[in-house]
Formats: structure tokens, sequence, C-alpha cells
């Protein structure tokens, strides 16, 4: 069970990471396309939005990749003084609190987007749907890495070996 | 209402929860109890993300990141010392002024004190120059990182400020030139107490040499800033135009980075501006809850009938900015109490931008007071001393870059400095 989590976490990992470079490289270049398109020619409209549509797939994706290397930023000094089973409480809350968010998270997030059946956005004319798609998929992500973390960080006897 | 907000935002955060989570769960409390549909959550997170000025956090991370990893910040030390190196003291001068450079080419701070510290820390002990004074140094050099232009924090506040990101670059010079000035002055009373030998000679020809070395660094901030404030770029584009600059730099002219080098610290620089870029989002719910209950009009309420004086009440700030600054990182800091304060300076008839500044200095100062002190870490990584010496070090610099702020604070009520 512990080696399955740990697996799917790792493949979703593999797999965001290589997405989210995508869609830097390709925020780059449209945004470098913005400035020689307004330099040199006439500024194209749909430059600004398809940056920020992609800046916001790259802050929940990204966000994913940050829970997976633990890089979230937490006010750990009080947690840090506790020892032995105040700890492990303190643990197994954050953990579920933590998932718990997640949860609500993608629920809502996917219910905005079976509200959302006729928004386009104004420039592109994409469905706002592929748009609004980033946040439960972030999340999706978040919980994944959350449930592998929290079976790991709670039952240390039973230690991956990979 | 105003008391099951922060009473379960702190608790949340003292149990040592992600702050983004402890964000967003509190707004979830606050919006449950009051029947709101919680379908504003994923709303406001899509909309506090969605925002033009937000594509510079990443790539003025991600320029700093290219170039802190390849030669260039090597290069500018070798021509900060070939200026001041003759001076009593000078590697540490050096080592204030690089990292006041490379400030002008990073937004972040740790970028910054990583970038100065790993060519430096090897030649200062080569150098015999007291190993804790110049960690400490280095990490409270690192603070000019988010004060001169550009900076990240500064972003995120002219953001959630409605203002214009150009006019708080603007204003973050004279600050930062401050901040430097300081911590010069601090070293070099330290290095005349202990009688430090003078460095080598100062010569035209070794400036002209090693500015020619630098020169491909030494263009990035003109690059950046000159862009934004002639109006010719967004500071947005101007970040990307940084990316390409440092691309461009370390690819083909210094050819020290490899397309593999060049994929993980895209890698690592996502990561680095998604940790502030998510908190943005969750914060922007707390942000509507604030508004939409009024919260920061009565906390302004309450400050001002103990003072109305802006003086006063600029001092309070102050300490509030300063005490967050020791317990919690910049950029989680800056978005959660920025828009609880902006009223109460809206009333108060003190300048937005002013504010800002003000804002960033305080909150930057905290990246060198421990326990959350995130130059002094980078600083004991580099220098592999611990934290407990270096701490001890950067005591008169705190001081120093205090002094810095409370001038910043009261000066500009008097004189119009730019604002």
């Amino acid at each position: 069970m512990i080696l399955f989590l740990r697996k799917i976490s790792d493949a979703v990992d593999w797999l965001v990471t290589r997405f989210v470079f995508l869609l830097i490289v390709a925020l780059i270049l449209v945004i470098s396309l913005q400035i020689i398109s307004r330099v040199f020619f006439s500024a194209y409209s749909w430059t600004e939005e398809l940056s920020r549509y992609l800046l916001v797939w790259s802050t929940f994706l990204g966000a994913s990749m940050a829970y997976k290397r633990r890089s979230h930023i937490a006010v750990t000094f009080a947690v840090d003084l506790l020892r032995g089973w105040t700890k492990t409480l303190v643990l197994w809350i954050v953990n579920l609190l933590t998932i718990a968010f997640f949860a609500v998270a993608i629920y809502y997030s996917t219910k905005m987007i079976s509200l959302q059946v006729y928004q386009v956005s104004p420039a592109l004319g994409v469905s706002m749907r592929f748009v609004y798609l980033s946040i439960p998929l972030g999340f999706a992500s978040m919980l994944v890495h959350a449930l592998s973390g929290m079976v790991e960080e709670l039952f240390p006897g039973r230690e991956v070996k990979s | 209402m105003v008391g099951l907000l922060f009473s379960t935002l702190f608790i949340l955060l003292l149990l040592g929860l992600p702050v983004a989570v402890v964000i967003g769960l509190t707004s979830t409390t606050v919006l449950l109890t009051k029947g709101v549909n919680l379908i504003v959550l994923p709303q406001r997170m899509f909309a506090g993300t969605d925002t033009f000025p937000l594509v510079a956090v990443p790539f003025f991370i991600l320029a700093g990141d290219l170039l802190a990893k390849g030669r260039v910040s090597e290069k500018l030390v070798e021509f900060a010392e070939s200026i001041f190196g003759f001076l009593r003291g000078g590697l540490w001068v050096v080592s204030v002024l690089a990292s006041m450079f490379f400030a002008a080419i990073s937004g972040s701070s740790a970028a910054t004190t990583a970038a100065v510290g790993t060519p430096l820390v090897p030649e200062l002990k080569k150098k015999n120059y007291k190993p804790e004074f110049s960690a400490a140094l280095i990490a409270a050099g690192g603070c000019t990182g988010v004060v001169i232009p550009p900076s990240v924090p500064m972003v995120l506040y002219a953001v959630i400020a409605n203002e214009s990101v150009s006019s708080l670059f603007l204003n973050g010079f004279i600050p930062g030139i401050l901040m430097g000035t300081v911590l010069v002055a601090i070293a070099l009373r330290e290095a005349a107490k202990n009688n430090y030998p003078r460095g080598a000679a100062f010569s035209f020809a070794n400036v002209w040499q090693t500015f020619k070395a630098a020169f491909w660094g030494l263009m990035t901030p003109v690059i950046i800033l000159g862009g934004i404030f002639s109006g010719y770029f967004t500071p947005s584009e101007a970040a990307v135009i940084a990316v390409n600059w440092a691309l461009f730099v370390a690819v083909f002219i210094y050819k020290d980075l490899g397309w593999r080098d060049v994929f993980n610290i895209i890698t690592k620089s996502t990561v680095t501006m998604s940790v502030v870029m998510f908190i943005i989002a969750t914060s922007s719910v707390l942000s509507w809850i604030l508004a939409n209950w009024q919260i920061p009009s009565i906390i302004a309420k309450s400050v001002l009938s103990l003072s109305q004086n802006k003086y006063v009440v600029l001092l309070l700030i102050n300490f509030i900015i300063l005490v967050a600054g020791v317990f919690m990182e910049t950029a989680s800091a800056l978005i959660i109490l920025t828009p609880v304060f902006l009223p109460l300076i809206i009333q108060l008839d003190i300048s937005l931008v002013h504010f800002g500044v003000i804002m960033v200095l305080g909150l930057a100062i905290g990246m060198i007071t421990p326990p959350v002190a995130i130059n002094l870490y980078v600083a004991s990584t580099i220098t592999q001393l611990p934290i407990e010496r270096i701490s001890r070090s950067v005591i008169p610099m705190v001081a120093g870059l205090i002094a810095v702020l409370l001038f910043i604070t009261y000066l500009p009520l008097f004189v119009d400095i730019i604002f």
C-alpha cells in the first residue's frame, strides 16, 4: 500500500514536472512574442490573456511540485519543540486538515467547471473550462502527494525500501 | 467574526501547516460559518492568480537563479574587488556592493545571498576574514535583494495594493543604497578595529580588465531597469527579457550551463514561485472575506481610537512588521498583512507606494532575524557555520537596517524624496 501510493505520487510528479516545464517555456515564448510584435508590428490581443492562463496553470500544478518537494512555507518552530505522542498527534491533525482542504478545493473547483458551460475567454475564445481545469488537477496531485506523504510520515516503521 | 478568523489563522499557523493551506482552511471555516457557497473558493483562487503583473514573479526568480548558477556573479565580484579591494576590509565592502548589484538583477534575497556568497566565501576564508562576520554580512547584504529593484515582494505588494509596480521599483533605490551604505560602514568599522590588511593596490588596468569580463552581467540591470523606467516594457515583460538575456549569457557567452542545467534551474524556480503564487491564490479568498465584512476598516478604527497620529501608528506598524518578519517568511507575511493595513494607511493619508517600501524593507530585515531567516540559512549552508554563531554577528547589522527603516519611514513625511 505504502509502496503503491509512493509510486503513484512519483509518477504524477514526473509527469507534472515535465508538463510545467513546457508551460514555463511556452510562457517565455508567448511574452517574448508579445514584446517583439508590439515593438516591430502591432500588438496581438491574445498574448496577454494566454500568458495569464499559462501562469494560472503553472501556479496550481507547480504548487503540487512544491508539495512533493516539501517546499511549502510553514511556521514550524512551535511544532519542532514537540516530542513523542504530542508530535504524532499534531502530525495527524496537520495531515488530515491538509487533505480535507485539498478535497474541498477539488470538489468545489470541479463544481465550478461543471457550472461554466458557455463561458469563453474574451480574446482566445477558448472555453473557460480548460483554464479552470488547472485548479482541480493541481489539487488532485497535491492530494496524492499528501496521502503518500502522510502514510510515510505516520508509519515510519514500515519505511519503503527503494 | 474577527476573533474566529484570527484565532483560526493563528492556531493553524502554529500547528505548522503550510501557510497557503492555513489561509485556505481559515477562509473555508469563515465561509462555512457564514453560510457562503464554497464555490467562492475556486473562483477567488483563480481571480487572484489571473493577473498579468504577477507574470513577473516567476521570471524575476528564474533570471536570478540562472545568473546565480553561472559565472556572472563571480565576474561581478572580481569587478567590485578591482575597485574596492584596496580598502582595509575591502573584501567586505566588495561583498556588500556585489549584493547590491546582484539585487538589481535578481528579485529575491535568497538568490542574492547565494549568488554573492558562493564565489566570495572561499576568498574571504583564504584572506583570513572573520568567518562569522563575513557570513552575517553576506546574509545582511542579501536583504537589499528585495529592496533594490527588481523585487518579487514589491510586485506582490503592487498587485495587492493596486499600485504601479514601476513606481514601487523606482522608490526602492534610495532605501537600498542606504542599506548598503550602513552595512559598508559597519564592515569598515569592524575591519579597522581588527586592523585588517589592505588588498591589492588600485589599478585602472585591472578595473578595465575585470569590467570587460563582467560586462555581460553588468548589462543585465541596465536592460531590465532601463526597459521598465523608460516605459518601453512592463515589469512582466522586462522579467521575461531578463530570462532571455540570462539564458543567452549563460549558454552562449560563458557556456557554463547545459540544457540539462537549464531544465533543473527552471524546475527549481518554478517550485519557488509556486510557493508564493499558491499563497497568493488562497489568500485572495481571505482578502475577499476581509473586504466583504470590512474587517480591515474595523481594525483601522480600533487602531485609530488608540492614536490618530500617523507617526505613532507607523511606529506601531513597523513594530508589527518586524515581529512578523522574525516568525514568518517575507512573501507570506506581506500577503497576509498588506490588506489588513491598507485602509489604515489610506485613512492616515500616507502614500501607498511609501508604505509599500516600508513594508518590503521591514520584512526584508526579517530575513536575517531567526528563527525564520532565509538569508542566514543560505549563508550558513555556504559557509558551513552554525546559525547561532552567524546570528550573534548579525545583531549590529539588524540594528543598522532598523535605523534605515525608521529613517525611510519618517523622512518622506517631511521631505518629498520621490514617490
